[in-house]
């Protein structure tokens, strides 16, 4: 009796998979993100991104007639980011993985697929060191963290020395920055531009992210007295050490921030004591004018789908999500054919688009792997947003900007009067 | 003089610290169970002052009024559940539990609350005193006292009462206790739920200062683990001195050295007293073989 049961449920289970084979209705594409973790919250506001432009997409007819269904993979740290691609790929059988936010999940989770052909696409992570690897699978078709210095820089020389009335090489410049991959890369290459043209650094001061106190580096910092610091933080860090700098009334004429410095939660976080602060970023949220009406038109219909899904406008990360992966749904996989990774790379490596063509505002143009850089959107590039009283906003460079620049800073004093 | 400044941010900072680590060395010097979710605990207690000033305007340092008793009641159905019914097995048995509710904890957080920084700025939040050429913030000098504020009515409970005579003889000896006829199992859900309320005040104490989210408990637990092995398991004028110095050490060291290298240079002195009085620095030797026995 008991065997004849067993062996009943057997057959039903075996008839059970059998219906789950019938997916040939579906692509299926691997999606790896920090759902969970220090950068949960990233994680998720970065996917919501991602998965309107599947929803556009699918809403449009898919891809080759069938839907787009995403397999989700947790990069909660730097192992499980490992475990999850290996996870996706040999169990699920994904071709292609879309993430991941973080530098260091990216770099952790690409040689995973690189080691199986499997098609990384990055829509966010900017450590150049990503793209210094000659891999042949991974593409990023966002902006690499030494663009942020090279926005910097320029700005320094173009806005920053004239309002401060100094010359430009007077300036005392220190940065300061969270110590994994992000911060390390992103704070070098301003660094090392800056030296090249001829800044005057007066100090570095690496911190670990998540510390719960930054009062030695800002009294280290109080001590130098510089005239521009640029910080490299993580959101929480953002709204500790600006939160301290208050406490410690360190004043500094310029805090420019290399990327994190505009994502949601520093607002929430700081207040109206954001005000003034700079960021170097992507164009995000620049002027129209500078799009096509091509990209315009996928922005303001991802704008109105966020809005409607989520009752609010979308945050940085999501718009960027949404634009990097729009980039592969539009120009990429169409021309591909389908989801052979040799496909996709060829597609990949194809795609032109001038600049002004996404809802960034940036172009696409993929190097190729024989290039220092394989695999890097070399149409890429940084701009300066400043936060005002109503928001943050692109202020250089010119074509690109919403408002105009102000600057020194006031002091803790002045904004204690306003 | 910045070396004053310096001085001063290490003791609010400690101050922090102890508050965080008193409820910890409770725990550990009673019930001699290493609760790794009291990081956990400290978040929602985070949580719930922050809901209770979004939702009905209660200000944080009102908040701990309520939140006391929540969180004793919760301390004390934590050891009934989770700790209570594993105490005959083995220590590592106690220890994965308390793994098991910090996990369930902060992603029940995160699936309830979503990973967004929740901060409150309440007005007095910003307010700094200037003494002369040193500023102090205001919230962070509320924590450092409050931590001795606690301290001092623990103390006094613990020496002056009945109840607390019974919590430190079950501390001290517990088969001892036991033929004295002390309800063990009362006394070890008693001394969680003092445990836990003091790391429920230290919420609403902390939330003007840290912003709030799931993960925020990770931060702190493993450096109230310092501050509790520092000062002697189950010492709470321990706890107390253990973060002022754990506090000063970091700022000092990451002033003349590097803010990278402050964790590094407090876990040397850490290792050096361990490897010279084991049981902390105002510990009852034999305490460090908690966990073993």
């Amino acid at each position: 009796m008991k065997k004849m049961f067993l062996s009943m449920v057997c057959v039903l289970l075996i008839f059970l998979s059998f219906s789950s084979l019938n997916a040939a209705e579906v692509i299926k594409m691997g999606i790896l993100f920090p759902f969970t973790g220090p950068l949960a919250k990233q994680g998720n506001d970065q996917f919501m991104g991602v998965d309107i432009a599947r929803e556009m997409l699918n809403n449009a007819g898919g891809l080759w007639g069938k839907k787009i269904e995403f397999v989700k993979g947790d990069t909660t740290t730097n192992e499980a980011a490992v475990a999850e691609a290996e996870r996706l790929i040999t169990v699920e059988g994904v071709k292609l993985i879309i993430g991941t936010y973080s530098s260091s999940r990216s770099m952790a989770a690409s040689n995973t697929t690189e080691k199986h052909k499997v098609i990384f696409w990055e829509v966010n992570a900017i450590a150049d060191e990503l793209t210094q690897r000659g891999f042949k699978y991974y593409f990023r078709a966002n902006v690499k963290s030494s663009d942020y210095g090279l926005a910097a820089v320029p700005f320094i020389f173009e806005v920053v020395a004239p309002a401060l009335k100094k010359d430009a090489k007077k300036l005392r410049i220190a940065t300061t920055y969270e110590d994994s991959l992000y911060g390390t890369i992103t704070a070098d290459a301003f660094t090392k531009l800056g030296k090249e043209k001829g800044l005057n650094f007066v100090g570095e001061f690496p911190f670990t992210s998540g510390a719960v106190d930054l009062s030695s580096t800002i009294m280290k910092l109080k001590a130098l007295k510089p005239d521009v610091v640029f910080i490299v933080p993580y959101v929480k860090d953002m709204i500790l050490f600006w939160r301290q700098s208050k406490e410690l009334n360190f004043d500094v004429p310029l805090l420019i921030g290399g990327g994190t410095v505009g994502e949601s939660g520093v607002v929430e976080g700081l207040g109206g004591d954001i005000e003034y602060v700079c960021n170097a970023y992507l164009p995000t949220g620049c002027n129209p004018k500078a799009l096509t009406p091509e990209a315009r038109k996928d922005l303001e219909e991802f704008e109105k789908i966020y809005q409607k899904k989520f009752g609010t406008k979308p945050p940085i990360l999501a718009i960027t999500g949404f634009a990097n992966t729009n980039v592969l749904f539009r120009h990429v996989l169409p021309k591909a054919g389908s989801l052979d990774p040799e496909a996709v790379r060829k597609a990949a490596l194809a795609v032109d688009i001038p600049e002004g063509g996404t809802a960034l505002g940036f172009g696409v143009k993929f190097n190729p792997p024989e290039d220092k850089m394989a695999g890097h959107n070399a149409k890429a590039f940084a701009i300066i947003q400043q936060y005002k009283k109503d928001g943050l906003f692109v202020v250089w460079p010119k074509k690109y900007a919403l408002r105009k620049p102000e600057l020194p800073m006031p002091t803790w004093d002045a904004r204690k009067k306003k | 003089m910045t070396i004053g400044q310096i001085a001063i941010n290490g003791l609010l900072l400690g101050g922090i610290y102890a508050l965080i680590s008193i409820g910890l060395t409770i725990i550990f010097g009673v019930i001699r169970v290493i609760n790794f979710a009291h990081g956990e605990f400290l978040m929602l207690s985070m949580y719930a002052s922050f809901w209770l000033f979004q939702l009905l305007g209660i200000d944080p340092y009102v908040s701990i009024l309520i939140i006391i008793p929540i969180f004793f009641i919760a301390g004390w159905l934590t050891q009934r559940a989770f700790i209570q019914p594993i105490l005959k097995g083995p220590a590592l048995m106690q220890i994965f539990i308390t793994v098991g509710v910090s996990l369930a904890m902060m992603n029940g957080a995160l699936f309830l609350w979503k990973a967004d920084y929740r901060s409150v700025t309440p007005s007095y939040a910003a307010v700094t005193f200037k003494m002369g050429d040193f500023l102090i913030g205001l919230p962070r000098l509320v924590a450092f006292f409050s931590s001795i504020v606690i301290v001092l009515i623990l103390y006094l409970f613990l020496k002056k009462t009945h109840l607390g005579r019974a919590i430190r003889a079950v501390a001290q000896d517990r088969e001892a206790a036991l033929l004295m006829g002390i309800n063990m199992h009362r006394i070890y859900l008693i001394a969680f739920g003092i445990g836990t309320a003091c790391v429920g005040v230290a919420g609403p104490l902390l939330l003007p200062i840290y912003p709030v989210f799931p993960t925020v408990g990770t931060y702190f637990v493993l450096i109230a683990f310092v501050v509790v092995v520092l000062g002697g398991m189950g010492n709470m004028t321990g706890a107390f001195l253990g973060g002022l110095i754990i506090g000063l050490i970091e700022a000092f060291s990451g002033f003349f050295i590097t803010p990278q290298l402050q964790s590094l240079v407090y876990f040397v002195v850490f290792i050096l007293l361990l490897l010279l009085k084991p049981s902390g620095l105002m510990g009852v030797v034999g305490a460090e073989e908690i966990g073993m026995k």
